[in-house]
């Protein structure tokens, strides 16, 4: 499952620390917003949509370095665009550990 | 050079407005977070870049193009390779970046960029063309001006089409002719060069690198249509 990291937001900031603590700031306030979107539209069935948040979710974890997560976020958005929730147990595993991750940093 | 960004992702907004930090005369004026915003901006204010995510909340990055009265140019930012396709269909579209976006294609994107800019006054400069293209052995003679001249087939990189122009770009100059791509084709040799695009003749030997469904030859980034990609594939020599 590997797990996140920052060596990415740290690669971009190249010792900008005003910009790295910007970056994560933004991503503690997009993250969760985008999971409670995603959360929202699973629950009212609505796949679509909830591919165009996975879709945005995705791109958190490039950002977080998280090579795993961003596959099955992958593998989720195009499953869901396509009427099905199969990956949704997984995905949302990953979820948990990128929220829990975030609150750590 | 003026530019705005446009992307709902604050991150990726902060992250793209960092790496143009990086590269002289490129100026970030404005970032907006959906399409109409940027509208109502670009009613009243003139740009020469846009940076456009192609999910934008309101509109598709395609719908939002078509909305443009005057279309500057365009470098879209996706992580949707699907995409890549349909966006080199429109003109005032230059590159297709995939997130995440790196320095290095960064930098790359504004060098082709600007070649195009420069393209562009040399297509104002050049006046008439005689749309006469002839064939000697492996040199090609392009009629510019009522003068003949020559160039070697072999340093060809691409060919563009441009309305009823084609672009000829060997190693080292563009040549502007009035001539359709079935008349240059025609005379290029087949085991050499190949049509990739509707809009695109690459010289075969040029190729520096093929990612997804984009050739690399040099500082141009060309489309490669899906439909040909199995018949170029076909003809490298891969290990």
């Amino acid at each position: 499952m590997g797990e996140p990291n920052l060596d990415y937001i740290r690669k971009i900031a190249n010792g900008d620390q005003e910009f790295f603590n910007k970056l994560i700031k933004i991503v503690k306030f997009e993250l969760p917003n985008e999971v409670d979107s995603y959360n929202d539209y699973m629950q009212r069935g609505c796949f679509m949509q909830a591919a165009n948040i996975v879709h945005k979710i995705k791109h958190k974890a490039i950002i977080l370095s998280w090579e795993d997560a961003y596959q099955i976020a992958a593998t989720h958005e195009e499953n869901l665009k396509a009427g099905s929730n199969v990956d949704q147990a997984s995905f949302d595993n990953y979820l948990t550990a990128m929220l829990r991750y975030i609150s750590t940093i | 050079m003026n530019a705005i960004i446009i992307d709902d992702e604050l991150t990726f907004v902060a992250i793209l407005k960092k790496l143009c930090d990086e590269i002289p005369d490129l100026n970030i004026v404005a970032t907006f977070e959906n399409a109409t915003e940027a509208i109502k901006y670009l009613n009243k204010q003139e740009v020469d870049l846009i940076f456009l995510d192609m999910h934008l909340p309101d509109f598709t990055g395609f719908e939002f193009i078509q909305t443009l009265k005057n279309q500057p140019k365009i470098i879209v930012i996706s992580s949707d390779s699907k995409l890549a396709i349909t966006a080199f269909e429109y003109e005032c579209i230059v590159d297709y970046i995939e997130k995440p976006v790196k320095l290095s294609r960064l930098k790359k994107s504004i060098e082709k960029l600007e070649k195009s800019f420069n393209d562009e006054d040399f297509e104002a400069d050049a006046g008439d063309f005689v749309d006469d293209v002839e064939d000697v052995e492996n040199t090609l003679f392009i009629n510019i001006n009522k003068k003949l001249i020559k160039i070697d087939i072999q340093n060809i990189n691409i060919v563009v089409a441009k309305g009823d122009y084609i672009y000829i770009k060997t190693e080292d100059k563009n040549h502007i002719v009035h001539a359709s791509m079935k008349k240059i084709l025609d005379k290029l040799p087949n085991s050499t060069f190949m049509k990739v695009h509707r809009s695109y003749i690459i010289n075969l030997k040029k190729i520096d690198e093929i990612e997804e469904n984009v050739i690399y030859i040099g500082k141009n980034v060309i489309p490669l249509s899906k439909l040909v990609k199995p018949q170029l594939i076909s003809r490298l020599n891969i290990l």
